[in-house]
């Protein structure tokens, strides 16, 4: 068993090497890294500074095209487009963290779970992981918003209840597989505990399958993020959201166009981003998909 | 598959069960009184009073469950506290524009993408392909709602050839209606391409690289009439199952295209219900919703265990 064990690792470690390399020659990848670098490096700075208050009110310079003062304009109340828009990325990044660790933590933890025992506690999972998926991200929050009112918790809440599913059912499917592998036999056979296994033997195994699919529910969670704030059911004033900026954008659609321009391509550079990583990721992982694509 | 159809119909009923019971306890138990949350806490206990007799929200809670249950399979849904009329009424009235929005945005994307997702294949790895490949990673990084607001600067706002939202009604003819309904339709349409386009892409490639399809070009068969005759038979299955399960992405991501284009569909029924505090119709549009969310699953398992016996012993 130890050898068999021991195999499985040194062929992780073979791999590993090349990693790196194989990343930073991967195009798709490193534009992905880049664009989501951009967008974590404006929130960041958005914490130390901002070209202008995002929240300062000016209305003798509502609603002014993009200048040497405003890069991309102002709004409405005259805030700077350009400081909302680095404010908000903080909004995405953080309903995306919260919202994705959620669901990769207690969704992993019921996969792996479903995959050990099978049987019934499988049954009863699978059956309530159903159930959730009847209740798409908007469907969630619209029940939340009308019981408790409107709010950036609801967002969050109700993107990680839908994650929780998702990443319970891939988890499940990997979790599954990797049980029929010689190695977890040999483990079996040498007396390991299925806790034992899960956590020595199938996480370390199938964690490349959460990372991969916790970049692409990040890229989901900005999305709807947008989404939610954009219908008034996620974050709400004075928290600065790209979702929100749509709105409010939309209202002066025919004398101002180009305000609705900004937030909407910094949502798009952000999802593409990460899309782009996490498909480089699978790429990386598996190099046998990438040539197939 | 009779013991398949017996099981899978099973856990849809229990499904079906489950969400209503969600539902119900997301909105009028776990809140609080009800009364109260479409009245607000700061309303006068003689309102509050007035309302709970009303709508009968003084009963117990498994009592009011059990007759919102036994109403709905009388085909009624109950009152609208706002507008005063049957919440069924409302509804039908409001599909008259969410439905043709729903079906447009899916025959469009259901064209578009095998078109674009054959020609990306049968060009692998050339310009075409790329190009394909782009337009569908972007297709799936815009937000809708945003590619709906962009649409309406360039057709509404600079060109001025389509109204920027709104709908009359089709009682005011129908090519008003349909023009009401074009941009919604191509805002909707733009995600499913995305995602239809990469699955008919990869699913084409996939049954190509097959060995029938190598002795069928081996035969002497031209490669146009080995993609017509066997591959694209084959390739359409999977496409077909993602198209089944976009339906229900596509009947919620009305609720949000609905409101970018103020039309008076469901979805913007059922954020007026929000703001309005109309918990009747929140409840019974979320079922109607999540009902249908269920019964595209149940279709599209059954439809593929009939295509793909696999499917039928593993589950």
């Amino acid at each position: 068993m130890q050898a068999t064990a021991t195999a499985t690792t040194t062929e992780n470690k073979a791999a590993a090497p090349g990693f790196g390399y194989r990343a930073l020659r991967h195009r798709s990848f490193m534009i992905g890294l880049v664009l989501t670098g951009t967008m974590i490096f404006a929130a960041l700075l958005s914490l130390l500074w901002t070209p202008h208050s995002p929240t300062e009110i000016v209305i003798l310079e509502r609603l002014r095209p993009p200048s040497l003062k405003h890069w991309f304009g102002t709004d409405r109340f005259g805030r700077d487009i350009l400081s909302m828009i680095m404010a908000g990325a903080q909004t995405s990044i953080v309903v995306g963290l919260i919202a994705v660790s959620l669901g990769a933590v207690v969704g992993a933890a019921i996969g792996l779970w479903a995959a050990a025992r099978r049987g019934w506690t499988e049954d009863v999972i699978m059956r309530l992981s159903d159930l959730n998926m009847a209740f798409p991200v908007i469907l969630i929050a619209i029940l939340l918003t009308a019981g408790w009112g409107p709010g950036i918790t609801n967002a969050i809440l109700a993107l990680g209840i839908f994650n929780i599913s998702l990443f319970a059912r891939q988890v499940r499917a990997a979790g599954i597989a990797m049980w029929e592998r010689e190695f977890v036999l040999a483990a079996k056979a040498a007396g390991k505990g299925n806790l034992a296994i899960t956590v020595e033997h199938i996480l370390p195994n199938i964690v490349s399958v959460i990372v991969v699919q916790a970049t692409i529910s990040f890229a989901v969670a900005i999305l709807a993020e947008a989404a939610l704030s954009y219908l008034g059911v996620g974050s709400q004033p004075p928290d600065p959201s790209w979702g929100r900026m749509l709105s409010e954008s939309q209202k002066h659609i025919f004398s101002s166009p180009i305000i609705a321009v900004w937030p909407g391509l910094a949502i798009v550079l952000s999802v593409l981003g990460l899309n782009l990583i996490g498909d480089g990721l699978r790429d990386l992982i598996d190099p046998r998909l990438a040539r197939q694509r | 598959m009779s013991v398949f159809l017996a099981r899978r119909f099973v856990t849809f009923l229990i499904t079906i069960f489950g969400a209503s019971v969600i539902i119900f306890l997301l909105l009028e138990v776990l809140p609080g009184d009800p009364a109260l949350t479409m009245l607000g806490v700061d309303a006068p206990e003689s309102a509050v009073k007035a309302i709970r007799l009303e709508l009968g929200l003084d009963r117990p809670a498994h009592i009011r469950y059990v007759d919102w249950i036994a109403g709905l399979f009388q085909g009624e849904m109950g009152l609208s506290y706002v507008y005063k009329v049957p919440v069924t009424e409302l509804i039908g009235q409001r599909l008259q524009v969410t439905l043709p929005l729903a079906i447009g945005a899916m025959v469009v994307a259901t064209l578009v993408s095998l078109s674009l997702g054959i020609f990306a294949a049968t060009n692998h790895n050339r310009l075409g392909d790329y190009g394909v490949m782009g337009f569908s990673q972007l297709g799936l990084a815009i937000p809708d709602f945003w590619f709906g607001i962009l649409l309406i600067i360039l057709f509404a706002v600079i060109l001025q050839w389509l109204p920027s939202g709104g709908f009359s009604g089709w009682d005011d003819g129908v090519w008003r209606g349909v023009r009401s309904l074009m941009l919604p339709v191509f805002t909707q349409a733009l995600s499913l391409t995305a995602i239809m386009t990469r699955v008919t892409r990869s699913s084409v490639l996939e049954v190509a690289r097959e060995d029938y399809v190598r002795t069928a070009r081996a035969k002497g068969l031209s490669r146009r009439a080995a993609l017509w005759r066997h591959v694209l038979r084959n390739a359409l299955i999977p496409v077909l199952t993602i198209g089944g399960l976009l339906v229900a992405t596509v009947v919620t991501g009305t609720l949000v295209i609905e409101n970018v284009f103020t039309l008076p569909g469901v979805g913007k029924l059922i954020f007026d219900a929000i703001s309005n505090r109309d918990l009747m119709v929140v409840k019974n549009v979320v079922l109607l919703f999540a009902a249908i969310v269920v019964v595209v699953n149940f279709v599209v398992d059954v439809l593929y265990a009939m295509v793909d016996p696999r499917i039928r012993v593993h589950t």
